[in-house]
């Protein structure tokens, strides 16, 4: 894919130590989610030195300045609780691997509360797939759209700021959801399967939830 | 004019299948094991019973009535106590895990089965602080 460099957004980080040393990082975005102030997911890519200095500022709850692709500028963090994953990336052609990093919200792991869910995409299957399996419910995939339409008709499913995706929030509790469920179910608007047996969910890559949209690549050029 | 800076096209194509994205991705996308096929030997209850609360019997069981989809999960319940001592206040807080079970049948009955007795409508067990008294 072209124009890679007008997909992502920078993110920008100020370090001032008490003797005056003035650290400035600035790192290229590929996936963003945030929410106003709070980010839950920054994916960035660099060198080692840049990668490891912002990995242990996101441990420290530091703040970050995220530069959008549309321009917007917005300070950003993680919060309490976030975590780091880091790899590598080898490139052909290039000595040295290229450092990556995505840090994760404490939040958006599920460890602070579980009435928000997250997804990359405002697909209505990859929502109700996530939303099924965080909390726990007992419901099959073909149920989706129904669903996806009570949480639409009680303004439960609110989009979020992203860079190189569409994320979306789903706020519902895990009961809330389940009573939707039994009058669904009750009401006949939600069908049982014919056949007993396991239930298939659908699966979905991270390259296809990661692919950048067509829409985006418009936007862009 | 030539660019030598790094090559963002190439980057950007290879970044989902980063050791990075493998860990992450189990957070942000949600999949479910499942377990098919006929055992060598016929199981236990004991076996049964692990395979349930592993999640991997997830599915619709039953037959006319009784017909339902049944989901287990995992929930962590965490107890928080408070001791004074003097001008002190200790907090502790004592994490459990506990298997939940939820129903629902074809004539619309919906079920929550937990290890413990729990009203419909009561705040969801994970991450929810419990107050209780030492």
């Amino acid at each position: 894919m072209q124009n890679a460099h007008l997909r992502m957004g920078i993110l920008e980080y100020d370090r001032h130590t008490e003797k005056k040393i003035a650290t400035r990082i600035r790192m290229r975005i590929t996936q963003y989610v945030g929410e106003s102030e709070n980010a839950h997911l920054i994916s960035i890519f660099g060198n080692d030195s840049d990668v490891g200095a912002i990995t242990a500022a996101v441990y420290e709850q530091a703040r970050f300045k995220v530069t959008f692709p549309t321009g917007n500028r917005r300070d950003v963090t993680l919060g309490e609780g976030a975590t780091c994953y880091r790899g590598g990336l080898s490139i052909p052609g290039r000595k040295h691997a290229v450092r990556r990093m995505i840090a994760l919200s404490e939040e958006l792991r599920g460890l602070k509360s579980l009435s928000r869910t997250f997804t990359l995409r405002p697909e209505p299957q990859e929502i109700w797939t996530n939303l099924v399996h965080w909390h726990g419910l007992p419901a099959l995939p073909e149920w989706a759209e129904v669903m996806i339409r009570a949480l639409e008709e009680h303004n439960r499913i609110s989009p979020l700021d992203g860079i190189g995706c569409f994320p979306v929030m789903i706020t519902a509790s895990a009961e809330e959801p389940f009573e939707w469920l039994e009058a669904g179910v009750r009401g006949g608007e939600l069908p049982f399967p014919e056949k007993n047996g396991p239930i298939r969910w659908p699966r979905t890559s991270l390259c296809e939830v990661l692919r950048p949209q067509t829409d985006e690549i418009e936007q862009a050029a | 004019m030539i660019y030598r800076g790094l090559p963002y096209d190439v980057i950007e194509d290879m970044l989902p299948g980063s050791a990075a994205w493998k860990q992450a991705g189990p957070t942000l996308l949600a999949r479910e094991d499942t377990v098919t096929g006929r055992p060598i030997t016929p199981l236990h209850g004991g076996h049964v019973g692990l395979l349930c609360t592993a999640g991997l019997l997830n599915g619709v069981f039953g037959q006319g009535e009784d017909r339902h989809v049944a989901r287990w999960r995992s929930v962590k319940h965490v107890a928080e106590f408070q001791e004074v001592d003097g001008d002190t206040k200790i907090v502790r807080r004592r994490e459990n895990w506990s298997n939940e079970l939820r129903l629902i049948y074809a004539h619309g009955k919906a079920m929550k089965l937990t290890e413990n007795v729990q009203t419909r409508g009561e705040a969801d067990a994970e991450c929810a602080p419990e107050d209780g008294n030492p």
